[in-house]
Order: C-alpha cells, then structure tokens, then sequence
C-alpha cells in the first residue's frame, strides 16, 4: 500500500470523525488547546512586556546614563564632566511627610521629586490642568506649587488648589500628574508621588546633614550611536566610588528581572498544564483508538499490516493533534492584547506591545507536537495487538508483538528534543532539566502511588466480608481507564500546588496577622536629626500610652569590598543579592542589639576598640561566603571603611525591629552624615496625635506606619497569590479534562457491566451506591495526597526557602481536600447518570 | 405473552420487529427459538426478561405481569426468578469466576452466596477456577461461570442466547449438556434461541421465527 494510499485511508477515517463532531477525539483536542495556549500564552505576554521595556528604556532612565548618589548633589566639576558627555538634568528624590495645611487629617507618606528645568530630556511629563510644569512649581505669591499623583489627594481627602505642607513649607497643589515618563518600574513606592522643583525642596526644610535624600542626574547623548557608551565611559570617568551609574542595560533590569522569574514561572506553569494536558493525551489516544478497534479489526481483515495500520492512526491522531495545536497557538498568541488592556501603569512601567511573537509560538508548538508524540507513542503502538477477532468478540488483545527497533529510536529522539527545549526555559540548562526531572518525577509519584492501591490496597480490602457492592467498588478502581489512575495524576497535582499555596499564605497570613499584635512597633521614624533626638522622645513620652522602643544611627552607603576584592553581585547566593545592590543602611552600637543573638564569636567590649570592627547577619555572611576574621569594605560618601567580623549575629528578619546587615563598633562611622532610625509603639487612638505634633515640631522626620507597609506587602503577595492560583487553575483544568478523558474512555466498558448487573437484578440504588463509593473513595485518595504532599511542600517552602516558622492552616487544606471530594463525586454523578439513563436492552444488542 | 408486539423508533419512523406474537411456556418446559437473523428471535427474549416492554399485548411470567413494572420492580423480578445465558457471556472482567457467580446472589441478599456460588461452578466443573477472572479462563469456562451465575439464585427461567454460538463444537456441546441438566435439575423453564437445528431438537418444543411472526410452536 503506497503511502497516497494511506493518507487517503488516513483522510477518511478522520472525514468520518469531523461528520461525528470529533468525537472521541474531544479531550485531546481539548488538552492540546488549553496546554499549548497556556504555554503560547506565558511565552507572548512575556516577550510583549521586554518589548515594551526595551522600547521604553531611555524614557524609564530618564536619559542614557544616569548618575546617581545619596546625601549630596552634583559638584560643580562633576555637572562639568556630565555636561561634557551630552544634555543633562538632575533631579532628587526622597521620602516626605506630606498633611494637610490647615493641620486636620491624617499625615501621608509620599515619595517627592524634585526636578531641575531641564526635566525631562526624554518623553513628557504630563499634568492635568494642562500647565507647563515650570508654571505648577513655580512660587506664586510666596507659596510653591506641587504636582502630585491622584491618590494622594484621594488619601488626604483635597483637591487642586489646596495646600499641603511638606517640612516646614506650605505648597498648593497646582496639578495632578497624568504622566510621569521615568516612573520607577517594579520598585516598591511606599507612597504617592510628589513633584516640584529644586527650590520647592529648599523651601521645605527636608535639606539637611544626612537626609536620604538621592540626587540623579541624567544624561542625553548627542547622538544615539553612543547610547551604549556612555554608561561605561562616564564609569571610567567619575572618579568617587560612590556614584551609581545606571545604563540602558540597567534600566528596566528590575522590571526586568521580575519580569524573566514570572516568565519562566509562568513557561513552567503552562508545562505543567501541558504534561498534565498529555497524560490526557495518552488517555485520549487510547481511548481514540479503543473506540477505533472495529475499524483496525476490518482493515487488518482485509490485509493491512500493523506498520500500515499503525501509520493510519498516527496520521489521524496527528492532524488532530495540529488542529489542536494551532487553536493554542492562536489563543496564547493573542493573549498580549487583552493582557495590555488589563494591566495597569502601576503594575509595569512600560505598556506591553501586543504583537505576533513567532518564538514562544514555535516553542509552544514544539512542546504540543513532542508531548503529544511522546504521549500517543505507546496507544499507538498499542493498535498492533487488537486481533482481527475484535470483529466476533470484543475483547482485550492478546496479542504481543515486539517493538521494533525503530519505535524505540523515534521516542529516544523525541525525548531528546524536547529535554533540550526545557534547556532553554531556564535560567540555565540545568534549571530548566530540574523542572522536568522534578514534574516527571511527581507525575510518577503519582502513577506509583495509584499502581500500589491498585496491586496492594485493593486486594488486600476485597474480602468476602465486604459487601457485593463494596467489592464492585473497589474492583472498579482496577479497571481499566480506571479513573482514579487519572484523578490522582492529573487533580492530585493541581490539589497539591494548590495545598501548598494555601498552607504557605496561611502562613504568612498568620505573620502578618502577629503584626497587629504588641510585638511589631506601630511606626517606623526615619531622617531623625540627631539634635532632633531630644524632642522627639519628649514627643512620645507626652503621648499617652507611646512608647519609644529603639533608636540606631544610620549612615547609607554601599558594600565594595569583600575580603579586600570587589563585591561582584553575580558571585554571591541569589538570596543576599540585595545587600550588594545599591545603598545600604549601616548602623553603629556599643552593645548587642535588641531581639539579636550572636551565633558566631563575641560582641565587642563597652571600651571602643581600636580597629573597625563589624557584626554581620549570619544568613547574610553566609551568602556572601564571609566569615569571622574576614574583612567587609564600605563607602559612605566616598569614604572607604574597611572593618574586621567579629561576630555573626542571627537576626529574625521578620520581627520588624532595627535589624541591619552590618552593624560596626562605635566611632567607624563618625563622620559620615547620620541620621538616627526609631521604632515607636503607641496605641491606634494616639496615633493621629502623635503624627500631628511629630509634623509641627520637626516635619522632616518621616514616619512609616508598619500597618500600611504590611497591608501593601500583603497587597503583592495577594497578586502573586492570585497569579499562582490562576495558572493552578489551568493546572486543574486541563486535570479536568483528562479525568473527562479516562471517564469517557472506560464509559463504555462501565455502562456493559452496569447493564449486566441490572440483567442480574440490580436495582438503581444498587448501581448509584457502586459509583458514589467508587467516586468517594477516590476523592478521599486524591485529597489525602493533596493534604499531605502539599502540607511537605508548604513546610519546606516556609522553613527552608521564607525561614519562617510553619503554621499551617488545616481548615484551607481541608477545603481543598473536601473540593476533591465533591469534584470526584460529581464525577460519580455524571458516571451514575449515565449509568441510569442507559437501555440494558439497546447495549445487549450490541455487546 | 399475549398478542405482543414490538416497534423500535427509527429514522424512518417506527420499525415493527415483533407482530402479534402469543405463546405459552409451561413450568419446567424446554423451548427452542429457531429464526433468521433479524427475525426477532433476542427481542423475544428481552421482552420475556423484563428488559424492554412491548408496544402492544401483555408479557406474564409465573403469573406476573411484567407490562408495567418499573426497572427496579423487574430487577428485583429478575434476579428472583430468571436467569440469563448471553452468547458473549458478559461476565463482569474486574471479578473472579467466583465473585461473578455471587453478583445475584448478593443482590438477592441471600446469607450464604459465597457457599452456595462456589457450589454451583463446583457442579459446572469450575472448583479448581474459583479466583481467576475472566480474561484468564477459556471461553467454555467463561460460558459455564455465566450459566452457574443464571442458575446460582435459584432462577425458575433460564433464558439462553445463542448459549454455545462463539465456541468450538466440543466445547459447545458440553455447554449444551450442562445446561440441559442444569436446568432439568433445578427444575428450570429454559428458552433457547439458536441456529443450531440440532440443539433445538434436544428441546420440548421449537418455535420458528419469521419477519417477527411466530411461524409455528406458539401453543403448549
């Protein structure tokens, strides 16, 4: 038989399925669609977002280098050497209090900027009235004008035209910002914003020795040749260490880095989905070609060979499988665009750029094909042994024909290709291998677990003393296309994520509710002068019931030395990265700082030694391989300080006291601009008046108010919760469609045995009774997994990955656990229904 | 059965499979349904299990009048008073010999099933085949499972479906035996559709089939 031969075989055999409406073919169409879009998905929004980061890079920089620094502004030689490499602006930034004028309400924590005339070199500021900016900052009759963002007035319950005091100085609010071109992608603003300009910052006091407030100054090349350049040149020239230049590269790097762990959670989210999808694959395919047996049986009748017959099938599940395929493909495709209508500016700095991305297509496409060639390999080669006898009796094959050679090649290679596609979704090849390792291996976890209920559990419950029906119960979850096989494989994943999810926010739901205990400060005070220090503890201890818990000096700076070589971000674990990135806050003490516990050496003595000394946080050195006797370098201002680990202190992160890094002995840092840090408690009826007469007698103190930072932090890990649940879902659902596949593959088997039994004498009860025990027993397996695989991977996340302690919260397991049950016996429902409606006399005939 | 008939809804509009069908078996009597393909023959006999309900006429077995019952009234008729040979067998594959032998009994709710089920395959020549299912036993093993499992709740008709038409001769005829003395030794009413002339003759009474209509042999 030519191969034309075969395709027109091949052709009229799926003609046949299209005039049945695809059926049988239903659920891998289905899984392929929702897996592939799931994949396609992930990869397109990705990319549409880097595009619209790349394109929108010199607009988030603000320029093509920037420069930037805390405590002090540009020197006049280095606005020269600025100058010398293309248009500059400069602007500062700083975290303020801001309150109504007339001294009612609430004060709000907003983020200033203050921006010269030059602002900005690229893209629009935007303020609604339509007004020049230089118009909004300018004084007018003595008061200078703001800009701010919406939900500051919202907060402060104001329009346009009031005024608002900032530090010591009044400002009327001119405008509201409609669009600020350089808004901080990604970085966690703690407040709205505030503009104004260089002399609006004068006014307001906020000036002073070791305010953190950062100056930047941005810089335009003349010509866009040197964009990439001018980074790199304007860090060979500016000589003081304590500059930061950010580059194009660095621009939306953030956003960037966010971006690409999202990606790859979402690429791996959608994989799952897809490896779920292509357990229902198998079921499909088999059940495809269960349902194909009469036809297989006539074909070899009349003389086709197994390769024949095997080619025939391949090319049917095959052009199904493309049609699958490509209505993936044009879902996920085209998930940018609504994905660009729902996101919001505060969620991402740039706009994505909705467009047809033909990478993550082809990778999407790639994984569908692979898992469903990997997937379909053994129901194919599963056609070889239905006998032409099928035709007389319809029973199981019994024949066993060797595998040839080259189906052991083809899935080799199949394998092959698609371990080195999951090379490329990782951060390196090895992740990406992990992720299959790892989901390959819970996926035969789970197939264990199932074939040990199966060969062990159930035969060790089916006694003589288990009821008829019982017994049929049980046997059922032995059938072939049992659906526990598939419930447990495919729901018990989607229910163990969704376990683990729960138990670890319940977790941290538990943290934070302890927030709102006595053991957090209600405030954190930030930019105390030290000559303010008196007034404001005789502040809180005029207000009633405050209490001033711990004040430490801060001086800002940056880590560049480790051991005497350059702190190299890159080479240390992910997981302290922070502490080399940008400034950090140092503290001086004399003695051990509260809720502390030296884990490693001793404390320094009360008299002040004569060497620098630092104490450092025990997971902080580990990460950065340090340990006592090394040596820590920072720069404050350009100065180089260069101390000795004493000690390595262990610190609970999540205590919310004065916790630093590095804590140096007393006198390292003098010199350097302080300020002091203070913790405060005071109860929620003081609160309001304690801000009031914080704001009059020194407004340059900012106060934090740890209830909002916490509601805020709650608010992201509420996102990211929603993120995971979302891609769970379609976890779940393509679970779904491959217990609807296994359902629909064993139905008819299931419905010849129930119409035996009611030849037998089986009443409706009887049958019913079968399918809920059935259905129940595999939804108590299901959930009992879940719970217990889940609660495993909760308690490593928290203990190992948050370092928290775990404190699960058993009734969300238990919701999830009780979900599977239900989901199990509406399985049950739709089976018994079935079932019911079924003609014993109509099947006999066809039995 | 009185003036029965049977239409099925097609396409078409109605298909007329049985006309007018009477006939009487006697308690303990041994009938042979002898037809072509098509001529009614299986539909006779679903009508006589309770499993479909003729369009016109009355069905009446041991005095019960099967018309109007409801499916769980005939199931619990069934599984009390008839039994049924397939010529697929229809055993349920999850089960042994053994545990498929039980299903009526069980549902009949009778305290000694497991006993008196191991008793029947005993006497079918089964003891040694108690635990193996059903893919693991011949199809002559599998057909005597099905025939002590119609027997096995003390059925009082036996209704057999082309009993030995997917066996060899041999083992077709030692089927044939047994059910013959089976149902003679328990006393059973036995209908037997069949092609096979010849094992219609071991039969009381043989009935002939035609286009739906009862040829000849409707009267006791």
């Amino acid at each position: 038989m030519s191969f034309f031969a075969i395709a027109r075989l091949a052709w009229a055999d799926l003609r046949g399925s299209f005039a049945n409406g695809l059926s049988g073919f239903r659920v891998l169409l289905a899984g392929l669609t929702l897996g592939v879009a799931a994949v396609a998905a992930s990869g397109t929004v990705v990319e549409s977002v880097q595009a619209g980061l790349t394109n929108s890079a010199r607009v988030l920089l603000g320029g093509d280098a920037t420069a930037q620094r805390l405590y002090a502004p540009p020197s006049e030689a280095d606005l020269n050497l600025f100058q010398s490499l293309g248009k500059t602006s400069t602007i500062a930034t700083a975290r303020v209090m801001a309150r109504r004028d007339d001294g009612t309400g609430r004060s709000v924590l907003a983020e200033l900027k203050a921006v010269d005339a030059a602002y900005p070199l690229i893209g629009q500021l935007t303020l609604s009235p339509n007004i020049p900016p230089a118009t909004a900052f300018a004084a007018q009759n003595g008061v200078p004008g703001i800009a701010v963002e919406a939900a500051l007035l919202r907060r402060m319950g104001i329009v346009v035209g009031d005024a608002v005091r900032i530090g010591t100085q009044s400002f009327q609010v001119r405008a509201i910002i409609s669009q600020e071109p350089d808004a901080a992608g990604g970085a966690f603003r703690l407040g709205p914003r505030i503009m104004t300009d260089f002399a609006g910052l004068q006014a307001s006091g906020l000036i002073q020795p070791g305010s953190l407030i950062t100056y930047k100054t941005r810089i335009l090349a003349p010509t866009p040749r040197q964009d990439d350049k001018l980074a790199s040149t304007l860090q060979s020239r500016l000589n003081t260490e304590n500059w930061r230049i950010l580059g194009l590269d660095d621009s939306a790097r953030r956003s960037q880095r966010f971006l690409e762990t999202v990606g790859k959670f979402l690429t791996w989210a959608g994989l799952t989905a897809l490896l779920v999808g292509g357990v229902g694959v198998a079921s499909a395919v088999a059940a495809a070609v269960d349902q194909r047996r009469t036809v297989v049986a006539i074909l070899k009748t009349q003389g086709a060979t197994n390769r024949q017959i095997v080619l025939i099938q391949s090319l049917v599940i095959g052009a199904v499988a493309t049609i699958g395929i490509a209505l993936g493909l044009i879902l996920g495709g085209m998930a940018p665009w609504p994905v660009r209508a729902l996101i919001t500016t505060e969620a991402l700095p740039a706009a994505p750029i909705p467009a047809i991305y033909p990478a993550p297509l082809l990778q999407a496409a790639a994984f569908g094909a692979l898992i469903t060639a990997i997937f379909a390999w053994w129901p194919l080669l599963r056609v070889r042994e239905i006998p032409a006898a099928n035709l007389l009796r319809d029973t199981e094959g019994a024949l066993h024909s060797p595998i040839p050679f080259s189906a052991w090649g083809l899935l080799a290679a199949l394998i092959a290709m698609i371990l080195y596609l999951m090379t490329q979704t990782g951060d390196t090849p090895a992740m990406g291998l992990g992720f299959a390792f790892g989901a390959v291996m819970v996926l035969a976890l789970l197939r264990g677990i199932a074939l040990v209920i199966q060969r062990i559990g159930v035969p060790l419950l089916l006694r003589p003393s288990v009821g008829l029906l019982g017994r049929l119960a049980l046997t059922n979850l032995t059938r072939r296309h049992a659906p526990m096989v598939s419930m447990l494989v495919a729901l018990g994943l989607g229910a163990t994520v969704l376990v683990s999810l729960t138990q670890v926010q319940g977790t941290l739901s538990n943290q934070l509710g302890d927030a709102r205990k006595d053991d957090y400060p209600t405030y954190f005070f930030i930019d105390i002068q030290p000559h303010q220090l008196t007034a404001f503890q005789n502040i809180i201890a005029e207000t009633p019931g405050a209490d001033l818990q711990e004040t430490a000096p801060m001086v800002r700076g940056r880590v560049t030395l480790l051991n005497g070589k350059p702190a190299d971000v890159q080479a240390v674990d992910p997981s302290v990265r922070w502490v080399l990135r940008g400034d950090r806050g140092f503290t001086v003490a004399k003695t051990l700082p509260r809720g502390a516990d030296i884990i490693a050496g001793s404390w320094w003595p009360e008299s002040v030694p004569p060497q620098p000394l630092v104490s450092v946080a025990e997971n902080v050195a580990e990460g950065l391989g340090l340990t006592i006797g090394d040596t820590v370098t920072v720069n404050v201002l350009g100065r180089e300080v260069t101390a000795t680990i004493t000690n390595l202190r262990g610190v609970n992160w999540a205590s919310l006291n004065i916790n630093f890094a590095f804590v140096f002995s007393p006198g390292v840092l003098d010199g350097a601009p302080q300020t002091l840090i203070a913790t405060v408690n005071v109860p929620p009826e003081q609160e309001i008046g304690l801000e009031h007469a914080l704001a009059e007698t020194l407004p340059n103190v900012t106060a934090i108010r740890v209830a909002d930072v916490l509601k805020r932090a709650q608010g992201i890990s509420d996102v990211g919760g929603q993120a995971i649940l979302a891609v769970t879902a379609v976890t779940v659902l393509a679970g779904l469609l491959v217990l609807g596949g296994a359902v629909s593959a064993g139905l008819r088997q299931r419905l010849n045995e129930a119409v035996i039994l009611k030849v037998l004498g089986a009443r409706r009860k009887d049958l019913l009774r079968v399918t809920a025990w059935e259905f129940l027993g595999i939804g108590l397996i299901v959930g009992a997994f879940a719970v217990i695989a889940g609660s495993m991977v909760s308690w490593a996340v928290v203990t190992f990955v948050l370092k928290l302690n775990w404190s699960p919260v058993w009734a969300h397991a238990g919701v999830v656990a009780l979900a599977c049950v239900v989901v199990g016996l509406c399985t049950g429902g739709l089976i018994a229904g079935r079932i019911l409606s079924a003609r014993p006399a109509q099947r006999l005939r066809h039995l | 059965m009185q003036d029965v008939s049977f239409e099925v809804p097609t396409e078409a509009g109605p298909l007329t499979i049985l006309h007018d069908v009477s006939l009487t078996i006697q308690r303990g009597e041994r009938i042979a349904i002898l037809g072509p393909s098509g001529s009614g023959k299986s539909s006779l006999m679903m009508l006589m299990a309770g499993l479909e309900h003729p369009t016109h006429g009355t069905v009446t077995v041991d005095d019960t009048r099967l018309n109007h019952m409801s499916e769980d009234s005939l199931a619990v008729f069934r599984r009390q008073r008839i039994g049924v040979v397939f010529q697929a067998f229809h055993l349920i594959p999850t089960l042994s010999a053994l545990d498929n032998t039980i299903v009526p009994l069980e549902l009949a709710g009778i305290a000694n099933a497991r006993k008196q089920a191991q008793a029947m395959l005993d006497a079918m020549g089964l003891g040694h085949r108690l635990h193996h299912i059903p893919a693991k036993l011949s199809g002559g093993e599998q057909q005597r499972v099905a025939l002590a499992r119609a027997l096995a709740s003390g059925a009082k008709l036996l209704l057999a479906d082309e009993p030995t038409g997917n066996l060899d001769t041999e083992t077709g005829n030692k089927v044939a035996d047994l059910l013959f003395a089976a149902s003679q030794d328990h006393g059973a009413t036995l209908v037997l559709i069949t092609h096979d002339e010849a094992l219609a003759a071991r039969c009381d009474r043989i009935l002939r089939l035609q286009d739906g209509a009862l040829l000849s042999g409707g009267d006791a």
